[in-house]
């Protein structure tokens, strides 16, 4: 919306992504990235058009229907949305919270993901004692608590280093070949586009290209 | 969601921010505080307003007295009006007439002092009517009806009358008619005196004495006071009912009995109504009071609001994780009213304890101005035993209604502010810097 004449970020978008998909949007600044990233994630329903995820049509879905959709979708944010005031521990625990999951089933699986992507021993620290790379992991780690169908990035690579980002990629590759998850990213980055299986590329609103699912669909199963 | 979570969610939110919240709870603690003290003292203040008052009177007695706006201006009860009153209802146990009391002067030191409660009265009827405070531990009332000698107050034995059994009292009244030209005025025409022993000192009584004993009164045996003033013209029959704690529809009976032989001749005072009056205007003035205190609620409860919807624009971006990570509007909505909740209850909490402590030292300064000044009788110290005091009552029922005040007024006012952040979608609070 610019004032009140609204202005569509996309028109006429037809994609489908598969589970065990690994696949990166990209395009320029003001292509409609962001807007079709919040339409994938159901934090936005489309004003026309619909979005089907796991079977769901989002525009059929009331607010509460629409929450309860979102459990099962990991989002990692560009500035991570950490709560700063909860610990990383606490911060991945959130999602389970929501979910009405038990202290201490919570408590174990967090502490086993936090494991996992290689933040053991700094489970109790505050966003703002940790660096860049290591609150995008804590934000991984609290994505994956909600056994998520698939994991959405918003721009990973744009505020960590060239070291980080690898250890990104890697981890993003190690959990989308030994665990398939299905991973969407939205990047400027080519390195990260690269290393996708399938690039979807957007201009001004409308898809460009949008490689081909069933090369991944095939690699993934 | 489980509530607990929630709780303890709402929790961590008050505790990053404890400045802020704590200076929101002090709010609503000063308007529960103020709430509560001035309810407990209002509470204290009838409980003893009562408590004086029944000294004076007895619940199950009638005042009748002579309606001075009533259709006949020359009517008077006389002594022999007890007799048939006595005869009106069977539930009249006990009839009391009062004589007429004049002005008296006494002369002490050169000095002449006017006292306004010399009163004729059969001592033992009187005694009958009032065994707690028609008793004495200082001389001996007599029971003898034509006995010269007299019982007396408190007061009188203090200054400057300082009067102690076995003394002599001289008191002089002055018969005097009503002259109209050239202005209406009294004119004496005659004086009488006659001298009394003091046979008996009654101990201090307080508070009001209507009807009753009184710490400033002089009672004489009725047939020499009939002699002395010369008249058997009544102040007031005392009537008493044939139970301790009547119903009020044996009053309201008894009452008509007499009013149907009267007609509108005469009034009749009931202390149990008009103790139930005083009690209804209490009431009313602790509404009233109570009612003004809770506009500082009012006024906290504003800042619980203003602070929240700092609150809720400052966490706009938390409130979009908690949807982004699937939390439902309701989830939102009750984090936040939880965390006007807390507040709500440990500021009443805190509001009744301080509301508490505010009204016992209150109760100590107003008890103190009004011994002090001698506003209730007695002076000075002599006064404690029984002088004016206010201890504030908190009821279970003040306690509940202070914490229910105290949570609603949170709750309503972090309503809107709750329902600000729930409504919010994700992706607009999630762009929020």
């Amino acid at each position: 919306m610019q004032g009140s004449v609204p202005v569509p970020a996309l028109r006429g978008v037809d994609l489908d992504i598969n589970a065990g998909e690994f696949v990166a949007i990209m395009g320029p600044s003001g292509s409609g990235k962001s807007t079709l990233l919040n339409l994938i994630g159901a934090l936005d329903v489309p004003t026309d058009g619909k979005i089907v995820i796991d079977r769901e049509d989002t525009s059929q879905l009331n607010r509460n229907q629409l929450a309860k959709l979102r459990r099962r979708i990991g989002f990692v944010f560009q500035y991570f949305n950490l709560i700063p005031r909860l610990t990383a521990l606490q911060n991945v625990e959130l999602g389970m919270t929501i979910q009405g999951m038990s202290p201490k089933k919570r408590r174990e699986k967090a502490i086993r993901i936090l494991e996992s992507v290689g933040l053991g021993d700094r489970m109790k620290h505050k966003p703002s004692e940790l660096s860049g790379g290591q609150q995008q992991r804590v934000a991984i780690a609290r994505a994956l608590g909600q056994d998520p169908k698939f994991l959405l990035l918003d721009e990973p690579t744009g505020n960590v280093d060239t070291a980080t980002r690898d250890s990104l990629l890697t981890l993003l590759k190690e959990l989308n070949a030994s665990q398939g998850i299905t991973i969407i990213v939205v990047t400027h980055d080519p390195e990260i586009a690269q290393q996708a299986r399938r690039t979807i590329r957007l201009v001004d609103g409308l898809v460009v290209s949008k490689g081909n699912p069933e090369i991944s669909r095939e690699v993934s199963s | 969601m489980r509530l607990f979570d929630q709780l303890g969610y709402a929790g961590n939110a008050i505790k990053t921010r404890k400045v802020r919240a704590g200076l929101t709870t002090l709010g609503i603690s000063i308007g529960i505080a103020a709430i509560v003290a001035l309810l407990a003292l209002s509470n204290g203040f009838q409980a003893e307003i009562s408590r004086q008052f029944e000294l004076g009177f007895s619940t199950n007695v009638l005042y009748v007295t002579k309606n001075t706006e009533g259709p006949d201006p020359d009517f008077e009860l006389h002594l022999n009006d007890s007799d048939v009153i006595s005869g009106l209802s069977p539930h009249i146990d006990l009839v009391l007439p009062y004589l007429r009391t004049n002005l008296c002067n006494v002369t002490i030191g050169g000095q002449n002092y006017s006292l306004s409660s010399v009163g004729g009265v059969n001592f033992t009827a009187f005694h009958d009517l009032f065994p707690t405070t028609f008793v004495t531990t200082n001389g001996s009332i007599p029971i003898e009806d034509s006995n010269t000698s007299v019982v007396i107050g408190s007061k009188i034995t203090k200054d400057p009358y300082n009067y102690k059994v076995g003394d002599n009292i001289t008191l002089t009244w002055f018969q005097t008619v009503l002259v109209l030209e050239p202005a209406p005025h009294q004119v004496v025409i005659a004086s009488h005196n006659r001298t009394f022993p003091v046979a008996a000192i009654l101990p201090e009584i307080g508070g009001f004495g209507i009807g009753g004993p009184s710490d400033s009164g002089i009672y004489i045996q009725l047939t020499p006071a009939i002699e002395f003033f010369n008249t058997t013209v009544t102040n007031s029959i005392i009537v008493r009912i044939d139970s301790a704690n009547p119903d009020q529809s044996v009053i309201d009976n008894v009452t008509a009995a007499i009013k149907n032989a009267y007609g509108k001749k005469i009034n009749i005072i009931s202390p149990t109504a008009i103790l139930n009056t005083i009690n209804r205007i209490f009431g009313f003035i602790s509404i009233f009071i109570a009612g003004i205190a809770g506009i500082s609620l009012v006024v906290a409860g504003i800042g619980i609001m203003n602070v929240q919807i700092t609150s809720v624009l400052e966490r706009t971006r938390e409130i979009g994780i908690l949807k982004v990570l699937g939390a439902k509007d309701r989830t939102v909505l009750s984090a936040f009213l939880f965390e006007t909740l807390f507040i709500g209850l440990l500021g009443s909490a805190l509001g009744i304890g301080i509301g508490w402590i505010l009204s016992i030292v209150f109760g100590v300064i107003i008890g103190g101005t009004m011994t002090g000044g001698g506003m209730m009788g007695g002076d000075g110290g002599s006064a404690a035993s029984n002088g004016f005091r206010i201890s504030p009552i908190l009821t279970p029922e003040l306690i509940l209604w202070a914490v229910i005040f105290g949570v609603i007024v949170a709750i309503v006012f972090g309503l809107y502010p709750a329902s600000r952040a729930s409504r919010l979608k994700p992706v607009d609070a999630l762009r929020s810097e």
